[in-house]
């Protein structure tokens, strides 16, 4: 009887241990210092393993293991620099998560300004927030290449959920998933977006890819620039200057335009082929959830000098009372067939001014006009 | 308060014997409640039903370098006899840091400590049964193999807290320093221990006890440094053998947390064979045996198990696989001590050299593992000559503390409310010789490894120290009237 009572005393005691020790649960983080060696970070507690305050730099290989949660002080930062790589490798079960510190803080975000390929797999981004304008959550530039792959990045205050510029290379491997963000993704043209798998891009503000130079100038081509088929649509946040120079726009990609950005080619070397076919069309109009009918619109394609070859392009909502949505003049030679005009207002969608400018012969029947006017030399 | 500091620094620097770990007070059948530290099977031999000590303290350190050489006795700053001559304008004792001193003879520095401090502790006899608890809070400090050199040189900038800095730091000392390995660690923990142990009869005029002790851990922070200096043996230019240098330096956190989240645990184990003259026999104590005995043999070995720490950052300096070094086709005409040369100079500039930091890794301690051997003789009712080697293990063991093998003995008194010890300590891998004593009155015992500090004042390291409360239920009326005629008969069946 004694050894009962006993027995049943100990089994009460030791429960009541065990249900202590999950209410009486402490920040157990460690805080990080800065990283000037190889690093490996381990999942050591159930809750928070790190905490990071300020800017933490990285200057040396850091490996992140499955389950580690790193929360991020309001203002703090990651970067990586110079030669260092970040591998952070978690997996379905125990992924890696990088959050804000605070209940509703905001941090700024992993700049990746280094050389060598950074790995993200089954990682969690959230809470990241802008230090200004065109800043992303993680943030790739110069030279840095970082691979993601089952990332998931949400509530990403900052411009976008991943942001390259000055040259960086991201590939967005299957299984990314960005919700909640300003956007998905940004870029300038220097720097490649490299899509290789699925994703899902929703309740973000705007479901694109926005295009925007990395200063505040307007891109200037000179070379040879190609818009690729992405997963969603681009946001073209700045005018196409062509000057000596192609640019190319792939069949089925859709552009939107902000209030007053358009294409101008103006070189006589200038080279604009947007070339669409009748199952996938281009499409070019002003940017969804933000521009109304009547209103200002983006600035449709002008072409001053060079050559532009258009087919099976469908450029809608322009709004121009000068000029057309495509406009051909000075030495421009436009080539423009199978296209489809939509919701224009103003004179007439596709306008020739002045002698010199030149058409393809029929340019008038060869193309499609809803609720537009036509074709018109001036 | 003043006062207070300046004993507390005198005590811990005037140091110089080796740890024992378990003190001889353990020896005393009339304090189990040590006993069991040496042996968890002398649970067994407690002559009360009950034991209870709310508190005691056992704290032994050694080191071999550092010494110190004061005009008077330290001890006597305890009493305020401190000479006119060393005292200041308020009357309080003077202290001069020259008094501070480091042995110049010294080549490798060892350090070795321990401060094992109990709360309360209880053994209680349920039947054929002894059940202990005991609550402890125990820090080591532990340092061997260094360099004495490395000490000297930095001795001002020693206190290094920085855990990135310390390993490089001490690299570059260590480079000066051809195949040394050197461990610093220091550990603090909390435990509570429960134990068992049970005395069995055997044929007549023997018993047999066995006991253990498990031990639940809480790991309270530390540190563990482990320097491995880069060599190169060369014998002639063709046979070069490189040996790479390497430091582990881990830092460990406390937790908040202190449900065993961050602990693991340890076991003790030990045994007890107790000879008697027959005439012993018949009934004794609570035990039915009697408390005499001709002599007593006793093998334990502790703190089987580790810590475990999460909350580490670990640094590792380790060479590169992929290091170049010279072609020793290039040296075939040099003499031996310019290729080594030449080979020292790309380890000192730490070309090849990798700096890794893990944090959060598990890091576990092998606890101080040691075997205990004991011999009791019973010399006549009340006086015995004790003996004890311990010896320790799992040398070889990473990330393991352990202590400096040593052997004491000495005679002892056994009174119901009195005892007395003069136990001699010595250690062989320090070479050190003390002679300590030990004291049990009423309720309170206390006692010292070193009684050299209080004799002599200069030259003396060392001081270890140990003080305690017990409250039991000693053989009183009940055995007296249970067992008149043990008392009124003969008043020893020890033979003598």
């Amino acid at each position: 009887m004694k050894f009962y009572f006993w027995f049943f005393n100990f089994c009460f005691l030791w429960i009541l241990a065990l249900s202590c020790k999950k209410i009486y649960r402490k920040d157990e983080s460690l805080p990080l210092r800065q990283i000037s060696v190889k690093t490996t970070l381990k999942n050591h507690t159930p809750g928070v393993d790190y905490t990071i305050t300020g800017s933490l730099q990285v200057s040396a290989e850091l490996s992140i293991e499955p389950g580690v949660e790193i929360a991020v002080e309001s203002g703090g930062e990651v970067v990586v620099k110079d030669t260092a790589v970040i591998h952070a490798i978690g997996t379905a079960n125990d992924p890696i998560k990088f959050t804000s510190k605070e209940k509703n803080g905001t941090w700024s975000g992993i700049l990746f300004h280094c050389k060598n390929p950074s790995e993200f797999n089954h990682v969690e981004v959230k809470n990241a927030a802008s230090r200004g304008w065109d800043r992303g959550c993680l943030e790739a530039s110069g030279n840095a290449h970082l691979i993601l792959e089952n990332v998931i990045i949400e509530g990403g205050q900052a411009t976008s959920a991943v942001l390259a510029e000055l040259g960086a290379l991201v590939e967005i491997k299957s299984g990314c998933n960005f919700h909640d963000n300003q956007a998905p993704f940004q870029q300038d043209l220097n720097s490649e977006l490299r899509f290789t798998g699925s994703g899902t891009f929703i309740s973000n503000t705007k479901n694109v890819i926005v295009l925007n130079s990395s200063g505040f100038g307007n891109f200037m081509i000179t070379g040879k620039y190609v818009i690729r088929k992405k997963p969603i649509d681009y946001l073209v946040a700045r005018n196409f200057y062509i000057n000596d120079g192609e640019l190319d726009i792939e069949s089925g990609i859709n552009l939107q335009f902000v209030q007053g950005a358009g294409i101008y080619c103006s070189h006589q070397n200038a080279k604009l082929l947007i070339l669409g076919n009748a199952v996938q069309p281009v499409k070019m109009y002003n940017e969804t959830g933000i521009w109304k009918a009547g209103e200002p619109s983006w600035a449709g394609i002008m072409v001053g000098y060079g050559y532009a070859k258009l087919r099976y392009v469908v450029i809608e909502d322009v709004s121009n009372p000068y000029v057309g949505a495509v406009t051909v003049q000075g030495r421009g030679v436009l080539d423009m067939t199978n296209c489809t005009m939509k919701n224009f207002i103003g004179k007439c969608s596709i306008m020739k001014l002045g002698n010199y400018a030149m058409v393809n012969s029929g340019i008038a029947g060869q193309n499609t006009y809803i609720n537009s006017k036509g074709y018109c030399d001036q | 308060m003043k006062q207070i500091i300046l004993i507390s620094v005198v005590f811990l620097l005037h140091l110089y014997i080796h740890a024992q770990v378990a003190n001889f007070s353990g020896f005393d059948s009339y304090l189990p409640i040590n006993g069991g530290d040496i042996n968890p099977a002398l649970n067994a031999e407690s002559r009360g039903k009950w034991v209870f000590s709310p508190g005691r303290m056992d704290m032994n350190l050694t080191n071999n370098l550092f010494y110190l050489k004061m005009p008077y006795s330290p001890y006597k700053v305890i009493g305020k006899n401190v000479p006119s001559a060393y005292k200041t304008e308020n009357g309080n004792a003077y202290w001069d840091w020259s008094w501070f001193k480091m042995n110049s003879k010294t080549n490798v520095f060892n350090f070795q400590g321990i401060s094992r401090n109990y709360g309360p502790s209880l053994i209680l006899k349920k039947g054929k049964y002894y059940f202990s608890v005991r609550s402890e809070i125990t820090a080591f400090v532990f340092c061997k193999g260094l360099p004495a050199g490395i000490i000297r040189d930095q001795v001002d900038n020693w206190n290094n807290s920085d855990g990135n800095s310390a390993p490089s730091t001490l690299l570059n000392s260590a480079f000066q320093y051809r195949n040394a390995t050197m461990y610093i660690s220091q550990q603090v923990y909390s435990g509570v221990s429960f134990g068992v142990a049970r005395k069995f009869k055997l044929k007549r005029s023997k018993d047999f006890s066995m006991g253990v002790n498990y031990r639940l851990l809480h790991s309270m922070g530390g540190y563990y440094l482990k320097v491995k200096t880069g060599n190169v043996e060369a014998e002639n230019a063709s046979h070069i053998k490189i040996s790479a240098p390497s430091v582990y330096f881990a830092e460990m956190l406390p937790r908040n947390n202190i449900f065993w989240p961050h602990g693991k645990g340890g076991v003790d184990f030990g045994f007890v064979f107790t000879h008697r003259n027959t005439e012993c026999r018949r009934p004794g104590n609570y035990n039915g045996i009697h408390p005499d005995y001709k002599w007593k043999l006793g093998w334990s070995v502790l703190d089987i198990g580790r810590l475990m720490y999460t909350r580490t950052i670990v640094t590792n300096v380790a060479m590169k696989n992929d290091v170049s070094l010279p072609d020793p086709n290039g040296f075939i005409d040099k003499d031996p001590e310019e290729i080594l040369q030449d080979y020292r100079s790309i380890f000192q500039t730490e070309i090849g050299l990798e700096n890794t930091m893990t944090y959060g890794k598990k890091v576990f301690v092998g606890l101080p593992t040691r075997s205990i051997f004991t011999a009791d003789l019973q010399l006549s009712r009340h006086l015995f000559w004790g003996s004890m080697y311990m010896q320790n293990m799992r040398r070889t063991v990473k990330n393991n503390i352990f202590f400096a093998s040593n052997f004491s003995t000495g005679l002892r008194a056994e009174f119901k409310y009195f005892g007395f010890s003069l136990p001699l300590n010595y250690a062989p891998s320090l070479n050190a010789a003390t002679v300590g004593m030990g004291v049990r009155i009423g309720q309170l015992y206390f006692g010292t490894g070193n009684l050299a500090p209080f004799i002599h004042p200069n030259g003396n390291y060392a001081a270890s120290f140990y003080f305690g409360i017990q409250i039991t239920d000693l053989p009183g009326t009940v055995f007296r009237k249970k067992l008149p005629y043990m008392f009124s008969g003969r008043r020893s069946c020890a033979g003598f």
